[in-house]
């Protein structure tokens, strides 16, 4: 390798917010908590926070490493390599799952009578070209739409509230049935999704130019991501009510449907549009790219037949890893956490921070 | 040589995306509707739709010979399936996004409206951002086929006319399909619609005659509340008990309500402001409930013969405010109480200071809030007269 793309910590940062809120602040997280939704993704946060710590632990061990290499380099060739593939089509997956998420959600709302591969098609071309540029450019664009995301996000409660909407009695009461329904949302379902899912950026903490700061940016991206979605989703709740919201496809479309003033700024179902496919756009490139830079890492294959493959491959896969909505989400919360997101994103890891700890002792006797 | 040749035909394959959206839909093939009304039909329902006659509302071309709007009508098992048979009668294919007014039968609102809830969330053409009115004594298919004055657009008259009976007169309550979905699903509070009615003939409201004479024969009216059960229409309130209901939730933003002078005669007040605080509690193991409602405004008209400029009688009629005003609310309170319908959220309340206690009390709710203790306080505050102090009459006769 002749020189090491490198991005910056802001950067990362921005690329690591969007991912988190990515599908997330659309789709609506932890609403089977009922009004306590917001409580559910406080605490997946925490715990996502302390996951954090794992995967930086693994980190600080190889800094100089990809995920992929470092994880020969620890556990062996052999089992190192087969780890890494199995990662790979994690990644793959999920970057399928999420473009399906987009597609659906795009095709209902917006565009009913576009078969959905047209959608996913040209949101996977642009992920392809953002792949193909590489993780200076992802970073870079990253920083600009983080500006542009927060801005639009900023815009929401600005006008809820400008148009009277919220409404606090509706997050009352404060845990009706007890803890349980919260928890049971939080552990797995919000923990791994969104916070969890930063295990992808595994893969790139080695581009990051100040190699120390890893630990601080990533624990300030998923506060700040878990702070924004606790926070939209309550207002979200605020505004239309817990029923409506826990059956809503797509809430933060609903409750800016609502934002009327003085008859004028109106009709703002767009914003959550934008919303979607900028973070969309992010969370779909960042897991494709994650998974393109393993492949890179463990076969010896030209860039560019590896970005065609596995462009196919997530995009192939998009349409046909459910047939219709319904069994596309029952999948999404009840098996993907349990034998997906558990195993990757907090089962191996730890194991690793185990085998890792367990290898240092030795190594200072 | 190669890389021009792959320019051009990068160039001549982008320009395949130029040609617009996949599903387009030019404006002159839309019939954009404002309202929709729904009747029971049979087995199924009949949708009518009010579709806006573009030309003819235009400022310059209108001529003025046309009705502004043209009224289809089709019916079918669902609403869904009746919408899209109007494709039969109408050129255009029939847009929702602009709805502003949804008028539902009485027949229809008696039988239930939990499945045209339904199919209003479901279809993402609709927006939430129109109301929900419920017809009294007439289809709601002659709602929506009167022409109207003022307004072209009958729906727009209807939603205008609700936003601002509701500013200024409120017994009314717009009511929208969020707040109408929470109130149904909920255990603790039942939906209200405001009605509608007709006052003259339909059929002679629906041609452009009828608009050309200054007191219209036909005309829609705004009406009094409609109480439901869950999903069912079970009552009407009447006038005085609406705005009993509405001052009960807090929804008055102004009204006239007139008051018995202590010493004879007849003063209105204009009422400006109020704050309604709703508190529910269970006491000795039943569930009690306490509205307190403070209230602000000026006289606006006086036939009394109490001496205005008095500080003890602006206070004695402020008395005889929160009299009335608090026997209109036991009025709606008690007419809910007979229908036995929650239309307060008094239950709601309570589930929201007492989870545990409502846990018991939501099976056997309705039951429950027939013989609730509602206690009603009311504080009212005069703060002006007026440009004058005493009326005239009062002045001359003191001479």
């Amino acid at each position: 390798m002749t020189h090491k793309p490198k991005i910056t910590s802001s950067q990362l940062f921005s690329l690591m917010v969007l991912f988190e809120l990515g599908s997330a602040i659309v789709i609506g997280v932890g609403t089977k908590a009922k009004q306590d939704a917001w409580l559910a993704i406080l605490l997946g946060m925490v715990g996502g926070s302390f996951l954090f710590l794992s995967y930086h632990y693994i980190y600080k061990n190889y800094p100089e490493l990809s995920f992929s290499i470092l994880l020969q380099r620890s556990l062996g060739k052999i089992p190192g390599k087969a780890l890494a593939l199995l990662y790979i089509f994690y990644f793959m997956y999920i970057a399928a799952r999420v473009l399906r998420d987009f597609g659906e959600l795009l095709v209902t709302t917006a565009l009913p009578e576009t078969p959905i591969a047209a959608a996913n098609l040209f949101i996977m071309l642009v992920v392809a070209y953002g792949s193909y540029l590489g993780i200076e450019v992802l970073g870079r664009s990253g920083e600009i739409f983080f500006v542009v995301f927060m801005f639009l996000g900023f815009l929401f409660p600005l006008l809820a509230f400008a148009a009277g909407l919220p409404k606090g009695e509706n997050l009352l009461p404060i845990l009706e049935q007890g803890w349980k329904p919260v928890l049971t949302t939080a552990f797995p379902v919000t923990l791994t999704f969104p916070f969890g899912e930063t295990v992808v950026f595994m893969m790139f903490f080695s581009n990051l130019g100040s190699p120390g700061k890893v630990l601080k940016v990533g624990e300030a991206a998923i506060m700040l991501s878990g702070l924004i979605l606790s926070s939209i989703i309550a207002l979200n709740i605020s505004i239309l009510g817990p029923t409506i919201i826990e059956n809503a496809t797509f809430p933060l479309l609903k409750s800016l449907g609502k934002v009327s003033i003085g008859n004028f700024i109106q009709r703002l179902d767009s914003i959550a549009i934008t919303l979607l496919i900028v973070g969309g756009f992010f969370k779909i490139a960042v897991f494709t790219f994650a998974a393109i830079c393993g492949m890179q890492d463990i076969l010896n294959i030209k860039k560019r037949f590896i970005i065609i493959f596995v462009g196919i491959t997530v995009f192939v896969a998009s349409l046909n890893i459910a047939s219709n909505v319904p069994e596309h989400l029952e999948i999404g919360l009840k098996l993907v956490p349990i034998y997906l997101h558990l195993p990757f994103q907090i089962g191996i890891p730890l194991i690793l921070c185990i085998i890792i700890m367990i290898r240092n002792r030795f190594a200072k006797k | 040589m190669k890389k021009g040749m792959a320019l051009i035909i990068t160039l001549i394959m982008l320009t395949n995306f130029l040609t617009g959206c996949w599903s387009k839909r030019e404006l002159n093939e839309l019939a954009i509707a404002s309202a929709i009304g729904i009747d029971k039909s049979g087995d199924g329902y009949q949708v009518t739709v009010e579709v806006i006659n573009p030309s003819e509302i235009s400022a310059e071309k209108g001529t003025g010979q046309r009705s502004p709007v043209v009224i289809f009508s089709a019916t079918g098992k669902t609403v869904f399936e009746a919408l899209r048979r109007i494709t039969l009668e109408s050129p255009r294919r029939v847009y929702l996004s602009h709805i502003r007014v949804v008028v539902l039968g009485e027949e229809l609102a008696r039988d239930g409206i939990a499945k045209i809830i339904d199919f209003l969330s479901r279809d993402s053409e609709f927006r939430i951002d129109f109301y929900i009115l419920a017809a009294k004594n007439t289809k709601a298919e002659s709602v929506l086929k009167v022409l109207t004055q003022l307004e072209k657009i009958p729906a727009n008259k209807i939603a205008q006319g609700l936003e601002i009976s509701e500013k200024s007169w409120s017994s009314t309550h717009a009511v929208k399909l969020d707040e109408l979905t929470n109130d149904f699903t909920s255990d603790g509070k039942n939906p209200v619609l405001t009605g509608i009615t007709l006052s003259g003939n339909a059929d002679t409201g629906m041609t452009l005659e009828n608009l050309k004479s200054s007191k219209l024969s036909s005309i829609q009216r705004i009406g009094n509340l409609a109480v439901f059960k869950k999903d069912r229409l079970v009552g009407w309130l009447s006038e005085e008990e609406s705005l009993g209901y509405n001052y009960v939730m807090g929804n008055v933003k102004s009204t006239i309500t007139t008051v018995e002078c202590p010493g004879g005669g007849k003063l209105s007040v204009e009422v400006l402001r109020t704050k309604s605080n709703i508190k529910g509690k269970i006491e000795n193991g039943k569930p009690k409930a306490k509205v307190e409602l403070s209230m602000e405004g000026n006289i606006g008209e006086s036939e009394c013969d109490l001496d205005l400029t008095k500080p003890e009688n602006i206070r004695q009629i402020e008395d005889a405010l929160e009299e009335v005003v608090k026997e209109k609310k036991k009025l709606a309170i008690g007419k809910a109480q007979n229908l036995g319908s929650d239309i307060f959220g008094f239950g709601e309340t309570i589930r929201r200071e007492n989870p545990k206690a409502w846990k018991e009390l939501k099976e056997k709710w309705n039951e429950e809030f027939e013989r609730l203790s509602v206690d009603v306080s009311v504080d009212a505050k005069i703060r002006r007269t007026g440009t004058i102090t005493n009326s005239p009459e009062q002045t001359k006769s003191k001479k």
